[in-house]
C-alpha cells in the first residue's frame, strides 16, 4: 500500500531532453550571436570565439542556424504530431464507439492508408504543394495516423465492455459526456505517449525531407541544415563542425520523444 | 506420493506480491484432492509451481517431494522425465493452452512421442482412441481439427485426454470448470472420475465441483491455506467461517452472498492478523493475531475458534 | 480458404485502383494551373511569357480542356497501357527511364532484405528467449538506438568517415568504368559496401526488435507452458511451439519490406550516388518531373499492395484461424 512510485528514469531522462530543446527553442533570439540568414565574406570559416560553430558556404554562422533549426525543426515535429494524434483519436472514437457502417469505413480507410508507401506519398505531395510548413505538416501527417488509430480503437473496444461505460451508456448518458469522461480520461496516458512516439517519428520525416531539399521553404530546420553541409560540399571537406552538430541534435531530439513515448507507455 | 512442503511463492516486479504462502499438504497414492479458493487466492500459481512451470519472476521457497525425492532440486533432464510422464499438467481450457496453430490430435499425442517413444504418427493414431475415452464425437475428424474449432468443454476434455496420454500417476487440473455452463460442468466432472487409479490435484472456485470429483478439500484464502479435510466431512460439517460463508453462497443452499467486501490485496500481509476478520461474522479481538493451523481431528483450520478444541497447533506461525 | 482469397485479391486490386483514382486527382486538385504539372515548372513559366498558344495547344493535346470524367478514363487507359508520357530531365519515355535503373536498386534491396532478416530474425529469437541475457543486453540498446538516428544521418557520417577520411571505399556512384567480367563485378560489389552495410544494419535493427518482442510474447503465452508442461526440452518447446507462432508477425513484416525493395532505400541511394530508383524519383521531385515522380510512385505502390496480398496469402495458409472469418 505504502509503496512509492518508482521514478521512471528513461522517461525523466527524455523529458530533460525535450525540456532542454524547448527552452532553446523559445529563447532563440536571445542567444543567437548573429541573424542566422546573414551572409558574411568569411566563407567556411572554422570554429573561432567568433563562429563557435564556423560559417558556411555564403558565410552565415552556423551555430545562429542551429539554434534557429531549433525552433524550425520542433514546431514541425509538434505540429506534424498534434495533427496525427487528433485525426487519430477522432477516428478511433468515431469507429470503436458507433461501430457499423462507421465503422467499416474508417477501418477500409486506415487499411487502404496502410497500404500506401508512407515517404514516396510524403514527398510527391511536398513536390505538388506549395513548399511551406503547412504543406510540410499536411504531407507528413497524410500517412501518419494510421498507427494511432490502430491502437486506440482496439482500446476503446475493450473499454466499451467495461461495466462503468455500459452503465452510463444504460442510463442515457449522452455520447459525447462518456467520451469526454471516460473514454479520453482513460486513455490519456496512451494518447499521450503516442503522441510522443509521433513527434519523434514526424521529426525524423522532417529531417529526411529537408535532407534531401524538399522541406519548408526559407526555413532552414536541422535537416535542411545537413542538406547543405552536404550538398555544398561540407563532407568532401571534412567539416565536421558543420554536418555533425544537426546529426546529433536530430538524434537527440528524437530520442528524447521517443524515450518518453516507449517508456511512459511500458509502465502501465 | 507427493508432498508439498511449506511451499511459499512470490512475484517481485513493481512490488512484492506474495501469491502463495507457507502451504503444505500431502497427496497419497490414488487421493484426489481439490484446492478450492476464490480469484486471486494463489492456488493456480500453487500447482504450476510444483512442476516449476512458473516464470522466472516467481521466488519460491519450501519444497515438492515426489515419492520422498525432491522435484524442485531436480536437474532439468530429470525434470522433463517426470512432466507429463508421471506427473501431467491439464491447464485450463479456456484462453490459448492449445497452440493455436497446431492440430488438436497432434497436441495430445505429444506426451506420446517425448515419453513411450511413438513416432510421430503412432502418436496421433492413439491421440484418437484417448480422446474416444472422452465422448467428443468424431474423434478422428477433431483430432485433425484445430483449437479454435472446439468449444471450452470440449477443449477441456481434450486437455484432460492429453493429460493422461502418457498414463502418469499424478493429475494436476487447473479450473477444470471454469466457464463452462451446468451439463458441461457435469460432463468433466465425470471425465475426472474416469480416472481411477491415478492421483488428481485439482484447482477449483467451485465448492460442488470440489465435492463431485475430490475425497480430499484444502481450502485457500489470501494465499494461505485455511482449512483442510475429508471432503464429505467439510462440506456438510464446515469449519473456517470462509467454507460456511462460501457453501452459504451456493445456489442450492440459499445464494446468500457476504457484501462485506474481498480478500485483502497481496501486499501489506505482515501484521494483519486473521485475513478473512473483515469479511468473518465471528470476528473476535484475537483475530487481529494471525491464527495458526489448529488440528481438530482429521481435520486441519485457520481460525481462533478452534484454539480451545484443538489438542495441538503446527508449531510456526 | 477459397472465400478468403477471394476476397484478399479483391480488396488488392481495389486498393491499387483508388491509389492510381488519388494520384490523378492529386494532380487536377494542387493548387497551381494542372498543366504546371504537366509541362514542368520552368517551361510552363516560359511559355507563359512567350508564347501562350503554345501552351494552349499542350493544353489541347493532353485534354485537359476535356470534361473530368473523359480526362479520367483517359488516364486510366494510360496507366494500364503504361504510357506515362515523356521525361522531363531526359526527353525519353519515363517507363524506360525507370525500367533501365530498377536493377541497380534491386541489387542494393534484396542483399539488404535477405542479410536483415535472416541475422536479425536469429538474433532476435535469441534475445527474446533469453531475455536478460548478455547477448540481449547488449543488442537491445544499439538497436533502439539505431531507431532513433535517421538514416540520412548516419549515411552522411559514414561516407565522411570510410570514403573521405579513412578512404577504404570510393565516395559513390556504381562503378568506376573500367574493366569487364570479374574485375568489373568486383569494382561493384566495392562500391557497394558501404551502402549495403548501412542498410543492412539498419533493416537488421528492426527486424531484431520485432523478433525479439515477439518471441518474448509467445514464451509467456499459456501454449508455451502447456508444452513444457508435457516434458519438452528448451529447444523442442522453441522450434516446436514458440518459433512457429513468434514467425507469423515476423513474416508479415518481412512480406511488407518486400514491398518497399524498390521504394526503402531512396535516402541511401542519394547520399551514395547510386542511380537506383530512389535517386530516379528524388531528382524527378527535386526537379519538378511530374511525370517521373508519379510513376515512380505508381510502381512502388503497387510494389507494397502486391506484398500486403503475399503475406495475407502466406497467413491465411499458415494460421487456421484466418480464414473461418
Amino acid at each position: 500500500m505504502k509503496k512509492r512510485k518508482k521514478v521512471n528514469i528513461p522517461v525523466l531522462a527524455g523529458s530533460l531532453i525535450i525540456g532542454f530543446f524547448v527552452i532553446i527553442a523559445i529563447i532563440a533570439p536571445a542567444i543567437v550571436p548573429y541573424d542566422p540568414s546573414a551572409t558574411s565574406a568569411l566563407t567556411y570559416g572554422k570554429p573561432s570565439p567568433e563562429h563557435l560553430l564556423g560559417t558556411n558556404d555564403v558565410g552565415q554562422d552556423i551555430f545562429s542556424e542551429l539554434i534557429y533549426g531549433t525552433r524550425i525543426s520542433m514546431v514541425i515535429g509538434i505540429f506534424a504530431a498534434v495533427v496525427v494524434t487528433c485525426v487519430g483519436t477522432l477516428l478511433a472514437l468515431l469507429s470503436a464507439w458507433y461501430g457499423g457502417v462507421v465503422d467499416k469505413l474508417i477501418t477500409g480507410l486506415t487499411n487502404l492508408a496502410m497500404a500506401v508507401p508512407g515517404l514516396a506519398l510524403t514527398t510527391l505531395l511536398v513536390c505538388y504543394l506549395s513548399p511551406g510548413i503547412l504543406s510540410i505538416v499536411v504531407a507528413i501527417s497524410i500517412t501518419a495516423w494510421t498507427g494511432t488509430t490502430r491502437v486506440l480503437r482496439s482500446q476503446i473496444l475493450a473499454l466499451k465492455e467495461e461495466p462503468f461505460v455500459k452503465i452510463e451508456k444504460a442510463i442515457g448518458q449522452r455520447d459525447i459526456v462518456i467520451m469526454g469522461k471516460h473514454l479520453l480520461s482513460n486513455l490519456k496516458d496512451i494518447i499521450l505517449s503516442r503522441g510522443a512516439m509521433a513527434v519523434s517519428s514526424a521529426m525524423m520525416t522532417e529531417a529526411s525531407l529537408s535532407f534531401l531539399g524538399l522541406g519548408a521553404f526559407g526555413e532552414k530546420s536541422w535537416g535542411a541544415i545537413l542538406h547543405y553541409a552536404f550538398f555544398r560540399n561540407g563532407v568532401v571537406r571534412g567539416l565536421y563542425w558543420w554536418y555533425l552538430p544537426p546529426i546529433l541534435c536530430t538524434s537527440l531530439a528524437v530520442l528524447g520523444f521517443m524515450l518518453v513515448g516507449y517508456y511512459g507507455q511500458q509502465k502501465r | 506420493m507427493l508432498e508439498i512442503n511449506h511451499v511459499s511463492v512470490k512475484f517481485s516486479a513493481d512490488s512484492d506480491v506474495q501469491a502463495v504462502e507457507d502451504v503444505s499438504f500431502v497427496l497419497p497414492e490414488g487421493s484426489k484432492l481439490a484446492l478450492v479458493g476464490e480469484t486471486g487466492s494463489g492456488k493456480s500459481v500453487l500447482l504450476l509451481a510444483i512442476l516449476r512451470l512458473l516464470p522466472e519472476t516467481a521466488q519460491t521457497r519450501g519444497d515438492v517431494l515426489l515419492d520422498g525425492k525432491s522435484i524442485w532440486q531436480m536437474k532439468r533432464k530429470e525434470l522433463d522425465k517426470i512432466r507429463g510422464a508421471v506427473i501431467s499438467y491439464v491447464p485450463q481450457g479456456g484462453g490459448e493452452a492449445l497452440n493455436p496453430l497446431m492440430r488438436v490430435g497432434f497436441q495430445v499425442g505429444e506426451p506420446l512421442m517425448e515419453h513411450k517413444g511413438l513416432s510421430r504418427k503412432e502418436a496421433e493414431a492413439k491421440s484418437v482412441s484417448l480422446l474416444k475415452r472422452f465422448h467428443l464425437g468424431d474423434e478422428e475428424a477433431l483430432a485433425r481439427a484445430y483449437p479454435h474449432t472446439f468449444s471450452g468443454g470440449m477443449r477441456q476434455r481434450a486437455m484432460v485426454a492429453m493429460g493422461i496420454a502418457a498414463d502418469p500417476q499424478i493429475v494436476l487440473a487447473d479450473e477444470p470448470s471454469k466457464g463452462l455452463d451446468e451439463k458441461r460442468v457435469a460432463l468433466v466432472a465425470e471425465t475426472f472420475q474416469q480416472l481411477g487409479e491415478k492421483s488428481l490435484l485439482c484447482v477449483t472456485h467451485d465448492l460442488l465441483f470440489a465435492g463431485k470429483i475430490s475425497d480430499h478439500i484444502c481450502v485457500l484464502y489470501a494465499a494461505q491455506q485455511v482449512e483442510y479435510g475429508p471432503t464429505e466431512k467439510l462440506m456438510s460439517a464446515p469449519l473456517h467461517p470462509y467454507t460456511r460463508d462460501m457453501l452459504r453462497a451456493i445456489p442450492e443452499n440459499g445464494m446468500e452472498v457476504d457484501k462485506a467486501g474481498f480478500a485483502p490485496a497481496h501486499t501489506g500481509y505482515e501484521n494483519f492478523g486473521c485475513r478473512y476478520r473483515h469479511r468473518c461474522k465471528d470476528c473476535m479481538e484475537v483475530c487481529k493475531k494471525m491464527p495458526p493451523l489448529f488440528t481438530v481431528g482429521d481435520e486441519k483450520v485457520r481460525c481462533w475458534l478452534y484454539a480451545d478444541a484443538s489438542g495441538t497447533a503446527d508449531k510456526d506461525l | 480458404m477459397g472465400k478468403y482469397l477471394i476476397r484478399r485479391i479483391l480488396t488488392a486490386v481495389f486498393t491499387i485502383y483508388v491509389i492510381i483514382t488519388v494520384s490523378f486527382f492529386m494532380v487536377r486538385f494542387m493548387p497551381g494551373d494542372p498543366l504546371q504539372h504537366l509541362v514542368g515548372q520552368e517551361e510552363y513559366y516560359y511559355l507563359l511569357d512567350t508564347d501562350p498558344e503554345e501552351l494552349e495547344s499542350i493544353a489541347e493535346k493532353y485534354g485537359l480542356n476535356d470534361p473530368l470524367g473523359v480526362q479520367y478514363v483517359r488516364y486510366l487507359k494510360s496507366v494500364v497501357t503504361l504510357d506515362f508520357g515523356i521525361a522531363y530531365s531526359n526527353k525519353k519515355p519515363v517507363v524506360e527511364n525507370v525500367f533501365s535503373c530498377i536493377h541497380w536498386t534491386v541489387l542494393l534491396s534484396i542483399p539488404t532484405w535477405i542479410l536483415g532478416g535472416l541475422l536479425g530474425g536469429v538474433l532476435g529469437v535469441l534475445a527474446g528467449w533469453r531475455p536478460g541475457k548478455r547477448l540481449d543486453c547488449v543488442l537491445t540498446p544499439i538497436a533502439l538506438f539505431l531507431n532513433t538516428v535517421p538514416s540520412n544521418c548516419i549515411g552522411v557520417l559514414a561516407l565522411a568517415l570510410f570514403a573521405y577520411k579513412l578512404r577504404w571505399v570510393p565516395i559513390g556512384g556504381m562503378t568506376s568504368g573500367i574493366g569487364t567480367g570479374w574485375v568489373r563485378t568486383l569494382d561493384i560489389l566495392k562500391h557497394m559496401a558501404l551502402p549495403l552495410s548501412i542498410l543492412v544494419l539498419f533493416r537488421c535493427s528492426g527486424d531484431f526488435m520485432l523478433m525479439k518482442s515477439s518471441v518474448s510474447q509467445v514464451r509467456h503465452a499459456d501454449y508455451t507452458t502447456t508444452a513444457a508442461s508435457k516434458g519438452l526440452s528448451d529447444r523442442k518447446i522453441l522450434f516446436r511451439h514458440v518459433m512457429r507462432n513468434a514467425m507469423l508477425p515476423y513474416m508479415t513484416s518481412m512480406c511488407m519490406q518486400m514491398g518497399g525493395l524498390l521504394s526503402g532505400s531512396m535516402m541511401i541511394e542519394t547520399i551514395f550516388g547510386w542511380k537506383g530508383m530512389g535517386q530516379l524519383f528524388y531528382n524527378a521531385v527535386s526537379s519538378r518531373d511530374f511525370p517521373t515522380a508519379q510513376f515512380c510512385f505508381l510502381i512502388s505502390a503497387f510494389c507494397v499492395v502486391m506484398a500486403n496480398l503475399l503475406s495475407d496469402i502466406l497467413v491465411g495458409v499458415i494460421d487456421p484461424r484466418v480464414t473461418v472469418k
